[in-house]
């Protein structure tokens, strides 16, 4: 067939749209920055996916596993009670690994005893980094992708954002920045989860990716704007009232869901805010680093986040202030607050 | 580049080795950029089709797949599939009249015949069925042999030729009928 060629008259049009605007200072390197910080991530799924499976390591609710297996899970889980090497080790564990709670566990610690508020910021991204690698590492394991983990990758990137939100003048706008790349990888890797689950409804991840995208819009936008931070703030905020999905299942009104256990660490902002834990959710005046245990299996999580001067009782999973999720799988949102006077540190009792 | 080292790099891309993760995203980027922008018009929806084409690229090795040669192809093909999937969702007067970007026009309403044409050409290709749009855009504006856009393609190099014909014919009555009019 001969070559097609266009007449003079066409090519007056397309020649029309040749020419290309300098792409935006920095746009590429970013795109550049972000795609190698994906492909760190897939890799490090890939390679503990390939080498769960030359390890033959059980998984559970998939495998079976041994008596001898069980027992020394459980003689470390002991020994995590009484020494930061195994914590240390339990960094790498993946959900369906014996050793996670720990993991998750000392995550909490971690975020409640670092004091500088742009640390925090950081360490809540590395944290929901992590999360984002365990959906991958799931997913390449075919194991179904728990939603404690989608809720806990939402709470530490709204807890990273709040940060930077109110961070200063200064500081601000490249925090936010830093978080938005984060997100904009972290709904990459949901979209990723969609599209495996296929057009089976997940209210959760749906959710979860709608929250992502709508912070993503404002982040768009010039992030020196003050009114702007303010209104990241409020989306943050906002979520509480969603509708939501526990871990166990349950919609609920709040994000913050209802706990199927009472226990957990408490861990109110590092600037005073929050309130401790309470078996029943009551709002206290005052706020504070939060930790102790809740009630029973039946306790009801109810934090707020308040960033007033009031704390809101957490009850159940002992949270409050800007918590991380609790071992139980309530999980709460996260606000980092300005210190307030009063702040009760300890047991977290208002 | 040779075939051969293009091989050796995919080959590295497989593993996820940085360097050559890396040395895909500076070789292409600036090309599906540069693709994506004459079809969309809007700087930020060519960086998301840029970061998306790259994201899926990276989803395929973690699934063992991706190409082991004609990764440029590849990668065209995915940014392609974004982009209608994209003219798919919104409605074609989201085409955005964007500002002047070409050197040449001297007065105003120059700059803006130019701006309108930019316009109308865009809103032409959509028009077109996808496959005639790729042949099209591949070949006339990112000045492609058709070897290679039938690769990208997956085609027979007469298909491509077909359908470029025929996008050629259906851009020419959108076109220059419209830029008859008074």
């Amino acid at each position: 067939m001969k070559e097609p060629v266009i007449d003079p008259e066409l090519e007056k049009f397309f020649q029309s749209v040749q020419a290309i605007p300098d792409r935006r200072s920095g746009r590429e390197m970013e795109g550049k920055k972000a795609f190698l910080r994906e492909a760190r991530l897939m890799e490090a799924a890939v390679s503990k996916a390939a080498d769960s499976r030359l390890n033959q390591r059980a998984y559970i609710g998939k495998e079976r596993i041994s008596m001898w297996k069980l027992a020394g899970a459980l003689m470390i889980a002991v020994s995590t009670l009484l020494g930061g090497a195994v914590v240390a080790g339990a960094q790498e564990a993946m959900p369906e690994d014996g050793l996670y709670p720990v993991k998750t566990w000392s995550e909490e610690v971690r975020l409640l005893v670092v004091g500088d508020p742009l640390s925090k910021m950081d360490l809540a991204l590395e944290f929901a980094d992590r999360r984002a690698e365990e959906i991958l590492h799931q997913m390449g394991a075919e194991l179904p992708v728990a939603d404690a983990i989608i809720a806990r990758l939402m709470n530490e990137d709204d807890l990273a954002l709040a940060i930077a939100a109110q961070a200063g003048e200064a500081e601000a706008p490249a925090a936010l920045e830093k978080v938005r790349a984060r997100l904009e990888e972290h709904l990459r890797v949901l979209d990723y989860l969609q599209a495996g689950v296929g057009p089976e409804e997940n209210a959760l991840l749906l959710q979860t990716r709608q929250n992502i995208r709508q912070r993503l819009e404002l982040l768009n936008g010039d992030l020196k704007d003050q009114q702007l931070r303010m209104q990241i703030l409020e989306q943050v905020r906002d979520r509480e009232n969603q509708p939501w999905i526990t871990p166990a299942g349950q919609t609920n009104q709040s994000p913050n869901g209802n706990a199927d256990a009472g226990q957990g660490a408490g861990a109110g902002s590092d600037s005073g805010q929050g309130a401790g834990p309470q078996a029943e959710g009551t709002t206290a005046t005052g706020g504070g680093n939060g930790e102790g245990s809740g009630t029973g299996p039946d306790a009801t999580c109810e934090c707020k986040n308040v960033c007033s001067g009031q704390g809101a009782g957490g009850s159940g999973d002992g949270s409050g202030g800007d918590t991380m999720p609790t071992g139980d799988g309530c999980v709460c949102p996260t606000l980092a607050c300005t210190p307030q006077k009063g702040g009760l540190k300890g047991n977290g009792q208002p | 580049m040779s075939k051969q080292e293009e091989r050796v790099l995919l080959e590295k891309a497989r593993e996820f080795k940085p360097d050559a993760l890396e040395a895909v995203y500076d070789r292409y980027n600036a090309g599906l950029y540069a693709y994506a922008y004459r079809q969309l018009g809007d700087p930020d929806s060519a960086e998301d089709c840029v970061s998306e084409t790259f994201s899926r690229y990276l989803k395929a090795l973690r699934q063992g797949q991706g190409p082991r040669d004609y990764l440029q192809a590849y990668l065209y093909r995915i940014a392609h599939n974004w982009i209608s999937d994209r003219f798919r969702r919104s409605p074609p007067d989201g085409i955005p009249i964007e500002e002047e970007t070409s050197p040449a026009p001297d007065s105003t309403s120059a700059q803006a015949e130019q701006n309108i044409r930019r316009r109308q050409v865009r809103l032409a290709l959509r028009r077109l069925t996808p496959d005639q749009r790729q042949a099209m855009a591949l070949r006339f504006f990112e000045g492609w042999d058709n070897e290679h856009v039938a690769r990208a393609m997956d085609r027979p190099v007469g298909a491509v030729k077909a359908l470029q014909q025929r996008g050629i014919a259906a851009m020419r009555r959108m076109l220059v009928k419209e830029d008859d009019s008074p």
